[in-house]
């Protein structure tokens, strides 16, 4: 009796078919499937994705995980993600129960975004993925992608984006935003940021009232000094300098030369 | 035209079922038919608050399973007309009822009824899934603790993410001497994080142990400060506008008849 692969391939119209053995560890698998690049070398380059993760379901971090091994270095792009013989049944094209939004750019309110069926699978995680798996650029220009969402971000919600984030809005205690690149937040934060997911060190968090529980820039992480009541008057922005957070007051200026 | 209004604030013991009472009370004397539907199956309060415990025979379940007709288990109050409670089961847990049923029991009580309040369990689980389900608007109650604050914008969170317009918000247990010393958040401070629209606060007022013990809802008794501001509430849920209490000058005065008494 053949034993099921972990790590499968199979090449189709749609596109190239990733299926995962659902019975394996996540970790093996991402060894296996870095493997099987290795392997390929750059045969797949360019390739668009289907992941089949058969009865598993990924969570976010895993999604990106996955979506960065097959980015880097091979320019896979993660297109979908679909559970065993859905993909059999299932029309191609609709990317909608794996979260992934192909549109970056404008998303407006809870009720536009996926999955907001019901209290408790809605409202707790906003997986917001470019299209492009390629750390936030925009096709063919080089420049970072840009999540622009409108409103309160409250507790227990989190956005996750490959790319810059700004949010028109307050970001509560409670709430999260990771992004590869910078955060701007038009209103107060007050959640938990973290700019550089993947271990970017020139972004920025800015916020017209930083007042964050926790900052984290690429690998760093801080926290404002307890009972200080002097962050937040301003417009601030906290960036990396020799390893450790700075916060300072917002000045048009200092941006000259950058990038 | 009728509402269904939930009444609800993710952490415990903020004063949901007093506000779910209090509210049923005060608009039912208002002339309205009320009915007050106790979503927290396994821990059920809002009878005992009612004073109406010794009057339960069927309970939501009840209804539910099909063991009897809703009419059957709707209990009447004792004080006034056109205002029934539905009393939760006891000996049950969240999980005997599904949304859907809770939609279709709803929408079963709206015709019959003007406004129909249901006592949302503390939590974001299923019990709270139940109490949202087939309510048309959420009332949010807080008190001024940052614990109570976070539990309400999580709540907000969910309630807008299931395609809630606007809850409206009740800051309940405020003590405006301790926010005159700065001790306590204020209302500014709270609106400010919570971004949502004020209906009333109540101010902390002993009466309501007493009212809670005694199964009188505060509204009923003239002289309780919280029972006038949820006399207001009720009258802002209609559509009326009613300004503001004063706060501050009911507790100067207070602190004037202290004074007089000491000397």
């Amino acid at each position: 009796m053949a034993e099921k692969q972990d790590v499968v391939f199979r090449g189709t119209k749609e596109g190239l078919y990733l299926i995962f053995n659902d019975a394996q560890n996540f970790d093996i698998l991402k060894e296996k499937l870095k493997e099987h690049l290795k392997k390929a070398e750059y045969f797949f380059q360019g390739a668009d994705v289907i992941l089949d993760t058969g009865k598993r379901t990924l969570s976010l971090d895993e999604i990106l995980e996955v979506q960065n091994i097959l980015a880097y270095p091979y320019g896979l792009r993660l297109k979908k993600i679909v559970h065993g013989d859905e993909l059999l049944r299932k029309p191609a094209g609709a990317s909608k129960e794996t979260g992934i939004s192909r549109e970056p750019g404008t998303v407006k309110g809870p009720k536009h975004l996926e999955g907001a069926g019901s209290a408790t699978s809605s409202g707790q995680t906003r997986t917001i993925l470019p299209g492009n798996g390629r750390r936030g650029l925009l096709p063919g220009s080089g420049w970072p992608e840009t999540l622009l969402y409108k409103g309160t971000l409250r507790s227990g919600q989190r956005i996750t984006y490959d790319g810059n984030v700004v949010i028109l809005g307050d970001v509560n205690p409670g709430a999260e935003i990771e992004a590869t690149g910078d955060i701007v937040v038009m209103g107060s934060l007050r959640g938990l940021a973290h700019a550089g997911v993947g271990g970017a060190t020139d972004v920025v968090v800015v916020a017209f009232r930083l007042q964050p529980t926790q900052l984290r820039i690429g690998d760093v992480i801080g926290r404002p000094p307890e009972g200080d009541p002097g962050l937040g008057k301003e417009p601030e922005v906290a960036r990396l300098k020799d390893g450790m957070i700075l916060v300072e007051p917002l000045d048009g200026s200092r941006w000259e030369g950058e990038r | 035209m009728s509402e269904a209004l939930v009444i609800t604030s993710g952490k415990g013991g903020v004063g949901k079922t007093t506000t779910c009472a209090n509210l049923g009370v005060a608009l039912a004397s208002l002339g309205h038919k009320v009915v007050l539907v106790d979503a927290d199956i396994g821990l059920r309060n809002l009878d005992v608050v009612m004073g109406l415990e010794n009057r339960i025979v069927y309970d939501l379940v009840d209804v539910v399973e099909g063991f009897c007709r809703l009419r059957q288990a709707l209990v009447k109050d004792k004080r006034l007309e056109g205002l029934y409670l539905l009393p939760a089961a006891q000996t049950k847990d969240k999980t005997a009822v599904t949304p859907e049923q809770m939609r279709n029991l709803i929408n079963e009580l709206k015709e019959g009824h003007d406004y129909v309040l249901v006592d949302c369990p503390a939590g974001i689980e299923q019990g709270f899934r139940n109490a949202v389900a087939g309510a048309d608007k959420a009332i949010i109650v807080t008190t001024p603790e940052m614990s109570a604050v976070r539990d309400a914008d999580r709540i907000i969170g969910l309630l807008e993410a299931s395609g809630f317009d606007r809850p409206k918000l009740i800051i309940n247990r405020i003590k405006p001497k301790m926010v005159a010393r700065g001790d306590m958040m204020d209302i500014d401070e709270i609106i400010d994080l919570l971004a949502i629209d004020l209906i009333g606060v109540v101010p902390d007022d002993e009466y309501i142990v007493v009212s809670t013990n005694r199964g009188e809802p505060a509204v009923l008794a003239n002289s309780s400060k919280a029972g006038e501001a949820f006399r207001n509430i009720a009258r802002r849920i209609r559509g009326e506008t009613v300004p503001f209490m004063d706060l501050t000058e009911s507790e100067t005065f207070w602190e004037r008849i202290k004074k007089f008494i000491k000397l």
